[in-house]
């Protein structure tokens, strides 16, 4: 009986876990109607200027301490976001297990339509949503851009920036009394680019590893892909250690924070065995097969002989 | 055998596709870099300064150009700094220039106070404080002083002829300070973040007396018959009674936002614009509002009183002209400037001049709203 009760809210729980993204997406389109229909700018009202607030109010808890409180709000912002994040991290770590089934699919069939139809068998039979990895990502842009809106509106720390803050701010005393919040933070001015290039080397390497946890987790489908997250795992770090030369340090912050806890998220759903270190670690990846080391296993077939092995267990 | 290798179309075409991908990456990235960069980086809204048919403005970002009036135009005599001097960078200025007979004083962003040379534009002297400067200078002509206020919460006393640090100085109080300091016969009013208006001695640095406001005071200060009147954080504006060392009005009128702008003081009347968009009348003895006007933006520019019309430019540039005894608008310049102004407005013979973000410089006749735009020639 209990089983069966237990079955009931395991299902519940597993239907609302599906529906989540799209219960969420439905409620903002909700609230973006109202808010139009109440003749406000629903970007700034609904996104830019609660984060605006809460970092303000993080700030104040945090004895003045705007550094602490930016580190503090990534901190809840990611908590906030993290079924999400879990969602897509685990719907990627799905469709990476399926990938030698679709290779052999692709393989096997040349009829676009009947290769169509094939992988679609495949991803019912897996229970896998070929767009489930897009969907949470989709529902988490606009808080990564209202963030970035939030924090270059609090961090720009000019003067015609505080004047444009002021706007943003609830009419509520503890909150704009606070203004204009401190901007020193350890060795970094918030509201100017750090020149001691410490933290633009930190995003960097964070972003590097965060790249490389969630490239070398998944299993490239073919060489392109495999090509392309080769791009990615180099140019994203090289683009955001740049853009952290030029941006306020208090955006970098977020972006150092941000970068450590997904790692931390990574680790948590692949598992420590799910991340091959070595790879993640190694700059280039180790060719496929060597003359030497033909018959070594490679990282992508390590990956699959560990999914085996799991799957025996 | 050996064999020539063929071009290998998939990894061409693999090859191609990471181009494509590293340009999107670059292109992206610019477009943020720049969105962001624009997004910190200072502009400054130091009004324009006329003196001996010479005219000092800032129309630039951390530039200062001189320019003599010729017949209904005007002529470049310099632009501070130089260009190709990358050895000084203001990066903006926030406050109008000091002009004096020979030398030209203006406080930097960049946390420096800049002399330069009046005929010329060369540098004679800088001096660099702990922080960004903000607030505008104040000069003592008799003694030759030039008092600078810095972000890095101290007031530094200035010989104007060298820029050497007077004895006793700097006076350090407890936050930055953004408004200007007030100079009155020997003293000299300090308002700071800290929330408290202090009274020095303009020529030792000490402290005579201070107040204790509550908020940080954010506008500059401005004296009339015996009282100070400032803006606060707190979105109150404030008087204090200097013979009492007090505050004054029982109930200081409360805003929507912050009183950013200088007030200005005529009679026994204050006008304050605010940054909820609405210019404040407030009787200078008690505080009462008389009147108010709401205006379609923020205001943060100090208005001014123009015959009976009282001049306001809202944050979008859209300028009004009120009546000054009853606040009804008389005009608007509706949609005259087209770019943000932030800049408080200055007299320019039975003109007034007004300076937009963008390096816009406009003459309003007050009495009929106006707008004329007048292009500088280029240096």
């Amino acid at each position: 009986m209990s089983g069966s009760v237990q079955e009931t809210v395991a299902r519940a729980q597993g239907a609302l876990g599906r529906r989540l993204p799209a219960i969420l997406l439905g409620l903002v389109v909700v609230a973006i109607f109202a808010t139009v229909q109440a003749g406000r700018d629903p970007w700034h009202t609904l996104f830019v200027d609660p984060l605006i607030n809460f970092l303000v109010l993080f700030n104040n808890v945090l004895l003045g301490q705007f550094g602490l409180a930016i580190i503090l709000f990534t901190v809840f912002m990611r908590l906030l976001t993290l079924p999400l994040t879990v969602r897509q991290f685990q719907s990627t770590k799905a469709m990476s297990a399926i990938q030698p089934k679709v290779q052999e699919i692709q393989k096997k069939y040349k009829d676009p339509k009947r290769r169509q139809e094939e992988l679609m068998k495949l991803y019912r039979e897996a229970g896998v949503n070929p767009l489930g990895c897009l969907m949470p990502m989709l529902i988490q842009f606009p808080v990564w851009i209202a963030l970035y809106r939030a924090l270059i509106v609090l961090v720009g720390g000019v003067p015609e920036a505080v004047v444009d803050l002021s706007q943003h701010l609830y009419p509520w005393p503890y909150l704009y009394s606070a203004i204009p919040l401190e901007q020193h933070f350890l060795w970094l001015n918030l509201g100017r680019p750090d020149t001691t290039f410490v933290l633009p080397i930190l995003v960097g390497v964070t972003t590097y590893l965060q790249q490389k946890v969630s490239t070398t987790s998944s299993v490239a489908t073919s060489p392109e892909q495999q090509q392309m997250n080769q791009t990615l795992n180099l140019m994203m770090p090289l683009m955001f250690t740049w853009f952290t030369l030029a941006v306020p340090s208090g955006l970098g912050l977020y972006w150092l924070v941000s970068n450590i806890i997904s790692v931390g998220i990574s680790y948590f759903v692949y598992g420590r065995r799910g991340i091959d270190w070595r790879r993640v670690l190694l700059p280039f990846p180790e060719p496929a097969t060597t003359a030497r080391g033909a018959g070594k296993p490679t990282s992508a077939k390590r990956g699959e002989h560990e999914r085996r092995r799991r799957g025996k267990r | 055998m050996a064999t020539i290798p063929f071009p290998d179309t998939k990894v061409s075409r693999a090859w191609s596709r990471r181009r494509w991908l590293a340009l999107a990456f670059l292109a992206a990235s610019l477009a943020l870099a720049a969105a962001c960069a624009a997004a910190a980086s200072p502009r400054g809204w130091a009004p324009p300064v006329v003196s001996q048919d010479q005219l000092f403005v800032s129309l630039e970002a951390g530039r200062l150009s001189a320019y003599a009036r010729e017949g209904d135009g005007w002529r470049f005599l310099w632009r501070f700094p130089p260009q190709g001097n990358n050895n000084v960078r203001p990066q903006a200025f926030y406050g109008a220039p000091i002009v004096t007979d020979n030398a030209i004083y203006a406080g930097g962003y960049d946390g420096t106070v800049y002399a330069v040379d009046r005929a010329q534009g060369t540098l004679l002297w800088r001096f660099d404080t702990g922080g960004p400067i903000i607030a505008p200078l104040a000069f003592d002509p008799a003694s030759g002083t030039v008092y600078a206020a810095s972000d890095d919460g101290r007031v530094y006393a200035l010989d104007a002829g060298n820029g050497s640090l007077r004895p006793g100085w700097p006076f350090r109080t407890g936050e930055g300070i953004w408004a200007r300091p007030l100079l009155d016969g020997h003293t000299l009013y300090v308002a700071s973040l800290d929330g408290r208006l202090y009274a020095l001695d303009a020529t030792s640095g000490s402290r005579l007396w201070d107040v204790e406001v509550g908020a940080g005071l954010i506008s500059d200060p401005v004296l009339a018959g015996g009282t100070i009147v400032v803006g606060a954080a707190d979105r109150r504006l404030y008087a204090v009674d200097v013979a009492q060392r007090a505050l004054k009005w029982p109930a200081p009128p409360r805003a929507e936002n912050w009183f950013w702008a200088e007030p200005l003081v005529v009679g026994d009347t204050v006008y304050a614009p605010n940054l909820d968009g609405t210019v404040y009348a407030v009787a200078l003895n008690d505080g009462s509002v008389r009147w108010t006007f709401v205006a379609e933006n923020p205001v943060r520019a100090r208005p001014l009183l123009a015959g009976d019309v009282l001049v306001v430019v809202d944050r979008e540039g859209v300028v009004y002209g009120l009546d000054a005894a009853t606040g009804n608008e008389v005009w608007d310049s509706r949609p005259a400037l087209l770019d943000r102004a932030l800049a408080d407005p200055i007299p320019f013979g039975d003109r007034v001049l007004l300076t937009t973000q963008n390096g816009g410089l406009f003459l309003l006749d007050p009495g009929s709203g106006q707008v004329q735009r007048i292009t500088l020639p280029r240096p």
